[in-house]
């Protein structure tokens, strides 16, 4: 396939992310449209790379998957902390500035 | 044979996508991520990227998947949906529309594949995970360390 | 003899510099050397006279100021006429510095006052003998302040500080309009030399228009109307200041400047009927002042404006040569007059002449100098001031206006009333004081001046062919102006004499004549009432400026502070989803300003 098709595809993927990470009030499932930005990353890095044959995109890949599963789990521990100092996960309440 | 593939592969990566982002229910949510990131694996396989869609399968569904379900199991009460107000839905859906856009100004046609195929192989990541990025390959152990002990600190509220 | 010019300039220069830094610690604590220096002056300044007699003018400049590529000069000139100035300025200084030692004696800043004496000097005869306006500008505001520190000499006095500031103000507008002409001047003509204005081009309008406000100065300096408000003030300095600047020498330099300048003043018709006009104004209102005053100081002072407004009179009609010697002979007698005036006062210890009396038969000698001087104001001959006065009437009459001359009769008449109303009351009523003749050191100068005043007279045989214009002796003026001096010092000495009536009765007839006339036409009041409205005004100005448009501004900048930060608050909310919008929304315009730039084919990116 041409390598633009991937490209566009990825580009809509990340999008649906960004809309996600936008409007949504639920953490976790802010979470779930990052790790969808992600790997549409992710699919960008390996569509170049086979197009230029060459494996710095595939490793870079690897890394990125690596440091992504660490990721969310400091996000998921984050989001506990949270839901125990302000018993919600609405991003919308938690807030510590008033006015 | 490839096209096919593709094109379904492409929309299933899409609705998949979609529905994890604007579901009700989180668990629905983190399944469809596990079905997304699937199709992504599958994307890769089509781009001879074999061992980095084995993984993708392993560490996202095993891993990142299964944990959120875990969690979200112990605590119930994660599974709460908030609807977003109207004004947030047409916001969002501009921003990200024009996003898209402007992604797709530096889109440009390109060939199909520039150099001979039969370069990628397992064999060849490992050698050059080894050499030239062995660097990057320590430091992603001692993150890996340093999140592993953030999460203990954290879970035990922050005393040793 | 240009070294003579100088030293004679320099020396009282150098006297007011060592009297004001060591004065305390010489003999007689400085007067001695200011003395001497100035007698040096005095003959070198004969010599001068001499010269230019037989040798004719000099001039002489040196460079003074460096403006861009050219230098301003200041020079000397030296003809007939500053000769005589420079004999007669040192010559009265001299005089005043002698009579000083016994009047000053025992006052405790006594080196500074003649430190500001000689400093006087030196910059009135730097006025006298400059060749270029601005060169005279700048010793005329010198003599200015000399005159400003002399008045207020007595530092503990309000009465003279303010005298003293007043005097300086005044005469600052009329320094203002002198700048002004020196300044169009050198535009229009590119020099402020004098000998080089006179015979330049200018059409009538620009040098009349530089020739009035060159007036300006004169008017301002010699107390003419309406800036003739300061003298009677300035009575409150020393006696011998009285004497020597405010009747002798300073406000004579604005006669002077008008005599310097003839030429340039005749190239427009308009000038001299001004310098007339005001000049007789002057002189009548101030002989009617003279005629009421109490005060021994006041009625000299009033009698000084009136002689000046006198020598403008002449000046303007065209008798250059009658000005001049009028000023020569004012000069003598009115010094002589101030002298005496100081005897008297130190005798009898007041200023007002209805409380002196009998001085006539105590005070021999200086009843006799005052008498000598009142006829020669009164203009009695063979004392100088007939033919000074004479001149003048004659070259009124030679205008050929009548009312010139009439008015200037009448002001002959009330001069001679005034100053034997003076003499009549002061020194001939009956009195029981017990009063001492003042000391010789006194008494000498005013010996002196007595002397000169008597001969002055005579200079006329031989004074006329050095000046302009000739005076043309008509009998008729002569006969007139005797009568009516002798008639006024007739009525004068009915009045207070013989008794035919009193002053009270006249005053209780024509009390409001009186009550204008005392308060000096209100002038000094209307002058009050103009500067404080204006100052009032502009002072209410510059609040309203200040509350509004500073005020206003520094406070707006705060209020502009704090309302900005109170609307760009709410950007930071706390919640993390406005913050990925905004994270988005500036990527998106990043974005879009490099694809603007790299792909999408505009130039310049």
């Amino acid at each position: 396939m041409p390598l633009i098709y991937y490209l566009a595809l990825s580009a809509l993927l990340f999008s649906l992310g960004v809309f996600g990470v936008l409007t949504q009030r639920n953490a976790i499932n802010v979470l779930i449209s990052f790790e969808i930005m992600l790997n549409a990353v992710n699919l960008t890095l390996v569509a170049f790379s086979q197009f230029f044959q060459l494996l710095k995109g595939q490793i870079f890949v690897l890394f990125t998957i690596g440091v992504g599963a660490a990721e969310v789990a400091m996000a998921l521990i984050i989001i506990f902390v949270i839901f125990k100092t302000f018993k919600t996960i609405d991003l919308d309440e938690i807030k510590l500035m008033r006015g | 044979m490839e096209s096919v593939l593709f094109w379904i592969l492409g929309v299933i990566s899409i609705i998949t996508a979609f529905n994890a982002i604007t579901g009700k229910n989180l668990f629905y949510n983190l399944l469809l991520l596990a079905s997304f990131v699937l199709s992504i694996a599958g994307f890769y396989l089509l781009l001879e990227a074999d061992f980095l869609a084995l993984v993708q399968v392993l560490i996202y569904v095993g891993g990142i998947v299964v944990l959120l379900l875990f969690a979200i199991m112990l605590v119930p009460k994660l599974n709460v949906h908030f609807t977003s107000s109207f004004f947030t839905w047409v916001g969002g859906l501009f921003l990200s529309l024009l996003f898209f856009i402007l992604l797709n100004l530096f889109l440009e046609a390109f060939p199909l594949a520039l150099y001979e195929k039969g370069h990628i192989t397992l064999g060849a990541i490992a050698s050059l995970l080894f050499t030239e990025y062995f660097l990057a390959f320590e430091i992603f152990g001692v993150i890996l360390l340093i999140v592993m002990v953030g999460i203990v600190i954290i879970v035990r509220g922050g005393e040793f | 003899m240009e070294y003579w010019v100088l030293a004679l300039i320099i020396l009282p220069l150098l006297s007011f510099g060592l009297l004001s830094f060591v004065g305390e610690k010489l003999p007689r604590r400085g007067a001695l050397l200011s003395i001497f220096l100035m007698a040096i002056s005095f003959f070198l300044s004969l010599g001068v006279l001499y010269k230019v007699l037989i040798e004719g003018d000099l001039s002489f400049f040196y460079n003074w100021l460096p403006v861009g590529k050219i230098f301003l000069k200041a020079g000397f000139l030296i003809d007939t006429l500053s000769a005589i100035m420079l004999v007669l300025v040192t010559l009265i200084s001299l005089l005043i510095q002698i009579y000083s030692l016994g009047y000053m004696a025992g006052e405790e800043r006594f080196s500074w006052f003649y430190a500001v004496l000689s400093l006087f000097t030196a910059s009135m005869l730097g006025v006298v003998a400059a060749s270029s306006y601005l060169f005279m500008y700048f010793c005329w505001e010198l003599m200015g302040l000399c005159s400003y520190l002399l008045i207020g000499f007595w530092k503990e006095r309000e009465t003279a500080l303010a005298a003293a500031k007043k005097a300086f103000l005044v005469t600052r507008l009329g320094d203002l309009a002198f700048l002004l002409g020196i300044i169009y001047l050198y535009f229009t003509v590119g020099t402020t030399e004098i000998l080089r204005v006179s015979t330049s081009t200018l059409t009538p309008a620009k040098a009349g228009l530089i020739s009035l406000l060159l007036f300006g100065g004169a008017v301002g300096k010699s107390a003419q109307f309406p800036l003739h408000i300061w003298l009677p003030d300035a009575m409150e300095g020393p006696t011998p200041v009285s004497a020597f600047l405010h009747s002798a020498t300073m406000v004579a330099a604005g006669v002077y400047l008008v005599a310097r300048s003839y030429s340039l003043f005749s190239l427009s018709p308009t000038v001299f009927q001004v310098i007339t006009f005001i000049g007789l104004l002057t002189s009548f209102l101030a002989a009617t002042m003279a005629c009421v005053a109490r005060e021994i100081k006041k009625i000299l002072a009033y009698s000084t404006i009136s002689h000046l407004g006198y020598m403008m009179l002449g000046l303007g009609t065209g008798g250059l040569g009658a000005g001049v010697f009028h000023l020569i002979s004012h000069a003598f007698f009115k010094a002589l007059l101030f002298l005496g005036a100081g005897c008297m006062i130190h005798a009898t210890h007041t200023h007002d002449i209805f409380e002196m009396g009998g001085l006539f038969k105590r005070m021999k000698i200086t009843s006799i100098a005052f008498l000598i001087a009142s006829l020669s104001l009164a203009g009695v001959p063979p004392f100088s001031g007939f033919f000074s006065k004479d001149e003048i009437l004659t070259s009124a009459f030679a205008s050929g206006w009548w009312g010139i001359f009439i008015i200037a009769l009448i002001t002959t008449f009330l001069s001679a009333f005034y100053i034997f109303r003076l003499f009549f009351i002061a020194f001939l009523r009956e009195s029981n004081k017990e009063i001492k003749e003042a000391p010789p050191i006194m008494t000498f100068p005013m010996i002196i001046l007595a002397f000169l005043s008597i001969i002055g007279g005579l200079w006329k045989v031989s004074f006329a062919p050095f000046l302009e214009e000739e005076g043309e002796i008509l009998i008729a003026v002569l006969l007139l102006s005797l009568g009516l001096s002798l008639l006024g010092i007739l009525v004068a000495g009915g009045i207070y004499l013989y008794g035919w009536t009193t002053e009270e009765n006249i005053r209780s007839r024509l009390t409001w004549i009186y009550k204008l006339i005392e308060n000096k036409y209100y002038l000094d009041h209307f002058y009050g009432f103009v500067t404080e409205k204006a100052a009032f005004g502009f002072s209410c100005v510059c609040r309203w400026f200040d509350h509004q448009a500073i005020n206003k501004g520094i406070d707006g900048f705060a209020i502009l502070i704090r309302v900005g930060g109170k609307t760009i608050r709410p950007v930071q909310t706390g919640r993390l989803r406005s913050y990925m919008w905004i994270i988005f929304f500036t990527l998106c315009i990043i974005l879009s300003i490099y694809w603007w730039f790299t792909l999408s084919g505009v130039k310049g990116g």
